[in-house]
């Protein structure tokens, strides 16, 4: 009797979320059951069969990327909003207008295997984009990672010396890794968003 | 049908590859190597099987040379050309090269280690075998004249960490055969060639860089496996030494030769390679033999550079990353422990007399045998430690 009851009450709290839905989202198989207000529409299946791609609240400014991140669900599979994306698969976060923080996306770490090792550039180094500013070492494998943009490596991610794996597990935050101070904003531009990256992936 | 539907899916993202010609050969299927690859497994209910074609180039090394080899092929490796995703294009085959090379005796270590935990530098050099550290990842190998290397470089997109081994093994194990010999060679998880009793018969490699990317392995053919434990295992004088750090560990196994001649294995390599990657009709096909006299001065000059570097302290030992090296008495107990930054000791810790007294003089300068020495008095530990660094 009272098991009925449960699922009358669920069912009836499920079909209240549902009403406070977007009309497109209301009949989506997956119903976020906290009620999250900035839920958009679902990416399409056709992109990725094996994962649920849940959107994440757009940020309004770009600040707290790194900082209070709650919005950003935990599964750090998915691809933040309000970073860019490079074809290479790095991912930049702006602060202060002209400190981009850099690291490499969950796709990435995810087809290079657990990370061992992590070769960090020297802070003071002058970049220009496209060179190579470090290398990530799994599996055998040493990749090269490239600098999106120009500027000076102010700062390096030393956690990466003893925790090289929070590159797998935390990819877009403990697992930065060099923060550079941008002298020419205009090459960011040419970088990635989400969605486009997301199409970039899937098209690959 | 709903499973079909479901494996092609499955088979389309990337790293889950259900690759009909992969349960040929001797491998645990469910081990899927999440491969930094961005091919498509064909999803073609049709039963006959694309294959990719390559603008294949074979080149042979007549140098014995490890500093030549390993230049050279970073030197093919500059030149390969980078396939990025607006480069593509359909018409024009995708290079591939497959570069074969052997050393004499030198110890090659992974570009992430630490060559004081991994070797017996003390060792290497009283039997004055080079040790080099190469540009790819992985762990410690001991090459000889009994061993072949293999090189082979692929656009990006193409990257996949087994498939050029697994090549190596379908075509070795159809000599095997033939020869009615017992071996049967296949792929492991870590990526090894290994034999029917799980020797390790050779170790892979590989490095990746925007738009391209080489795997390149060992293969023991005749190689002198009781010089492994020699320059590599830690003998009772290097046991009072410990070694603190990160870096890539290697993995030990136990290993075994092939035994057959290098001329068969290159032989058998190449036209396995093509027969995969090439329509095999190409009349103007030929192997490309280099060696330090065969190369134009443009080159040699590119070429130079890079063996200055790999010959350079400063790359070998110097690159390693932070670390702490301690020494210990007979009894275990510590005696004195250095603790090096980029070739150059940052700390000393000691109770010992005789460090202490100098402990100004020795923090800053280059962590090498002799110039650590020179600043100490005690004979005794100037001798260790020119030994031992």
């Amino acid at each position: 009797m009272s098991y009925q009851k449960n699922i009358l009450m669920a069912s009836t709290r499920l079909a209240a979320v549902r009403s406070r839905l977007p009309v497109a989202a209301r009949s989506a198989k997956f119903v976020p059951l906290l009620s999250n207000r900035f839920y958009s529409k679902p990416t399409p299946k056709t992109i990725a069969p094996l994962f649920t791609v849940r959107r994440t609240a757009p940020s309004t400014s770009l600040f707290n990327v790194l900082g209070r991140r709650s919005y950003i669900n935990s599964n750090d599979e998915e691809t933040p909003e309000g970073l860019r994306y490079t074809e290479e698969h790095e991912w930049l976060a702006l602060e202060d207008g002209n400190l981009a923080v850099i690291g490499i996306t969950g796709y990435a770490s995810k087809a290079l295997g657990d990370v061992v090792y992590v070769e960090l550039p020297s802070v003071g180094a002058s970049i220009v984009a496209g060179e190579p500013i470090g290398a990530v070492e799994s599996v055998k494998s040493a990749s090269d990672i490239y600098s999106p943009v120009s500027g000076e490596i102010i700062e390096v991610n030393e956690q990466l010396d003893k925790k090289p794996g929070l590159v797998n597990a935390e990819p877009y935050r403990r697992g930065w890794i060099c923060k550079i101070l941008i002298k020419d904003t205009t090459e960011l531009e040419s970088m990635m968003d989400n969605n486009r990256y997301q199409t970039f992936i899937a098209s690959s | 049908m709903k499973s079909q539907e479901a494996r092609r899916a499955l088979a389309s993202f990337p790293g889950f590859g259900l690759n009909a010609s992969r349960r040929k050969h001797n491998r645990d299927a469910t081990a899927t190597s999440f491969s930094f690859s961005f091919r498509r497994q064909s999803n073609s209910s049709t039963t006959s099987k694309q294959k990719k074609l390559y603008d294949l180039e074979v080149y042979i090394s007549r140098s014995r040379s490890p500093y030549f080899n390993l230049s050279y092929e970073d030197y093919l490796f500059k030149r390969f050309p980078a396939y990025t995703s607006y480069s593509a294009s359909s018409t024009q085959l995708s290079k591939k090269i497959l570069f074969l090379y052997t050393n004499y005796r030198s110890v090659i270590i992974g570009r992430n280690q630490n060559p004081w935990r991994e070797t017996n530098v003390q060792s290497l050099r009283m039997h004055n075998v080079p040790l080099i550290r190469r540009k790819s990842g992985g762990g410690t190998v001991l090459h000889d004249e009994g061993n072949v290397n293999y090189s082979v470089m692929m656009p990006g997109n193409s990257f996949d960490r087994d498939e050029h081994a697994l090549l190596l093994c379908t075509a070795l194990n159809s000599v095997f055969r033939q020869r009615g010999e017992e071996t049967v060679l296949s792929v492991n998880e870590r990526h090894d060639i290994v034999d029917q009793n799980a020797r390790k018969v050779s170790g892979s490699a590989y490095k990746l860089q925007r738009g391209k990317a080489y795997h390149h392995g060992t293969m023991l053919l005749n190689s002198r496996l009781d010089m492994l434990s020699k320059l590599l295992h830690h003998s009772v004088d290097s046991r009072l030494e410990l070694v603190e750090g990160p870096g890539v560990q290697s993995v030990r196994s136990p290993v075994s030769n092939i035994g057959i001649s290098d001329e068969l294995f290159v032989n058998t390599a190449i036209a396995a390679f093509r027969r995969e990657y090439t329509t095999g009709s190409d009349n103007a096909f030929r192997v490309r033999y280099v060696d330090e006299d065969s190369i134009t001065k443009e080159e040699e000059q590119e070429i130079n550079q890079t063996i200055d570097e790999l010959r350079s302290w400063e790359w070998t030992f110097g690159s390693t990353p932070k670390f702490v090296h301690r020494y210990l008495f007979g009894d275990s107990t510590p005696a004195v422990s250095f603790t090096v930054k980029e070739g150059t000791i940052l700390d000393l810790e000691s109770n010992l007399p005789e460090f202490t007294e100098y402990k100004d003089s020795i923090i800053g300068t280059t962590y090498r045998g002799a110039d650590v020495a020179s600043r100490i008095d005690s004979e005794r530990w100037k001798q260790r430690l020119i030994g031992a660094i």
